[in-house]
């Protein structure tokens, strides 16, 4: 298996269906949550706002 | 036990959180970046349900019917102040009310202006909506939120029926064709303004009829709103009723096939369910960033909380003499942003805490014993969850 993300290694079927089947049927509402899952994994979690000042 | 206060208000409840026993233990709150400005406290229309006038909260009355120059501007100074501090590169500023548009063109022109500018000067992008009921979206109007780069989400509950049942005029008229008039002009001549929708559920209606009727306007998003409540002012609808009519949408949304639009609680859930991470503060365990500004000046927490006790959502600060570092202490604020933390016993053994989170903050709040309780909408999530985890559950291999 290609992907290296994380995300997908638990998520072997979807509705029944495999990911590259989910790739088969593009725009659909599974097949865009996929998509939003791999985008997330690829991004750091780390809020960009923490500088949070102690002093206030 | 009685708690109201020689003035009529009732006492505050116990709060969710300690603060100081939550920075003792090294929590730390997430800067906002959320600001719901409510430009105008009086709407010109009388809904049935509405959050603001129709509840326990009386917030409204001791507003002025518009947010002076002076406020606002200070205002802006302390999101600007906030800002800064926190090296903030974008905010969002929402138009609020009652009904924002009331300001007309040039008053929202000049809200924005004030807002967008006296924010810049601190080195951060203001991204502005404005939450109307769309009766008043006309060319001139809608001009002059193109001009100023503001996004529309317009509430809409269903077909006419479904939305005359509810939102109409003071004198008793439906407002669904003023409102499909706007409505029309926006996703036609104006899309890139066209933020979405906001349905408050009537359980009453075909939940498939109101997501297709929805469809009409090709919105990006549809928001569906559970009807505002908590344990001692329950939902209209029995327990899990919700949840049953949101489980419908859902196969009919998920069913399609090209995704027609976002349902932002099914994506929501549907994602976390996934192992992702919500971006709703009422899915999952998340920190909520968001803060509510009063015509006067005062700070709130959320709307959500005006079902409850008169003065609820209050949180005892303004813009004229608080930061929003200084609100971000307070417990209501620092309950939202605690997460597990601010929730009750019954939550933490849940096996789908991650996913519901203990649900919308102000859905949990119980008389005599305030926030740390399961929200409302319980039964209600736990269909709606359990029904999309069966969903996604591979299907046997025929044999």
């Amino acid at each position: 298996m290609e992907e290296t993300t994380g995300v997908e290694c638990g998520l072997p079927d979807i509705a029944g269906c495999t990911v590259d089947e989910l790739r088969a049927l593009p725009g659909s509402v599974l097949a865009v949550a996929l998509e939003r899952l791999q985008t997330e994994a690829a991004q750091s979690h780390d809020d960009e706002y923490t500088s949070w000042q102690a002093s206030a | 036990m009685t708690t109201n206060t020689p003035a009529g208000r009732r006492a505050p409840d116990p709060p969710a959180v300690d603060v100081a026993a939550l920075l003792d233990e090294g929590w730390r709150p997430v800067p906002l970046r959320q600001f719901v400005l409510k430009t105008r406290s009086r709407c010109n229309l009388a809904c049935d349900y509405c959050i603001i006038y129709e509840h326990g909260d009386r917030t409204w009355r001791r507003q002025p019917r518009a947010m002076s120059p002076a406020t606002l501007r200070r205002t802006a100074e302390r999101i600007a102040e906030h800002a800064r501090r926190h090296g903030l590169r974008q905010v969002r500023v929402v138009l609020h009310g009652g009904e924002p548009l009331l300001a007309g063109p040039e008053g929202v022109a000049e809200a924005v202006h004030t807002v967008r500018e006296t924010v810049r000067e601190a080195g951060a992008e203001t991204e502005f909506t404005v939450q109307t009921n769309g009766t008043l979206l006309d060319t001139r109007m809608l001009d002059t939120l193109a001009e100023h780069r503001v996004r529309v989400g317009v509430s809409v509950d269903g077909d006419r029926e479904a939305h005359d049942a509810h939102r109409r005029t003071r004198g008793g008229r439906g407002s669904y064709d003023d409102v499909l008039a706007g409505l029309r002009l926006l996703s036609g001549s104006y899309p890139q303004l066209y933020a979405g929708l906001l349905c408050t559920v009537d359980a009453g209606r075909d939940p498939v009829a109101v997501y297709e009727s929805l469809l009409a306007t090709r919105p990006p998003l549809i928001d569906f709103l559970l009807p505002h409540g908590h344990w001692g002012a329950p939902p209209p609808a029995p327990a899990g009723t919700y949840g049953r009519w949101l489980a419908a949408v859902f196969d009919r949304w998920a069913d399609a096939p090209r995704k027609e639009t976002s349902v932002r609680i099914l994506d929501e859930l549907l994602h976390t369910v996934l192992g992702g991470h919500s971006r709703l503060d009422w899915v999952g365990v998340t920190s909520s960033v968001s803060v509510f500004i009063e015509a006067d000046g005062s700070v709130h927490q959320n709307d959500t909380l005006r079902t409850g006790p008169d003065g609820a959502s209050d949180s005892g600060f303004d813009v004229f003499r608080n930061s929003f570092d200084e609100v971000l202490l307070h417990p209501g604020f620092a309950a939202r942003q605690a997460g597990e933390r601010a929730l009750s016993e019954q939550c933490l053994r849940c096996p789908e805490l991650s996913v519901c989170g203990g649900g919308e903050y102000g859905h949990r709040y119980r008389p005599g014993s305030g926030y740390r309780a399961p929200t409302v909408y319980c039964t209600d999530l736990l269909l709606l969850i359990g029904h999309i985890r069966r969903r996604l559950a591979p299907t046997a291999a025929p044999t």
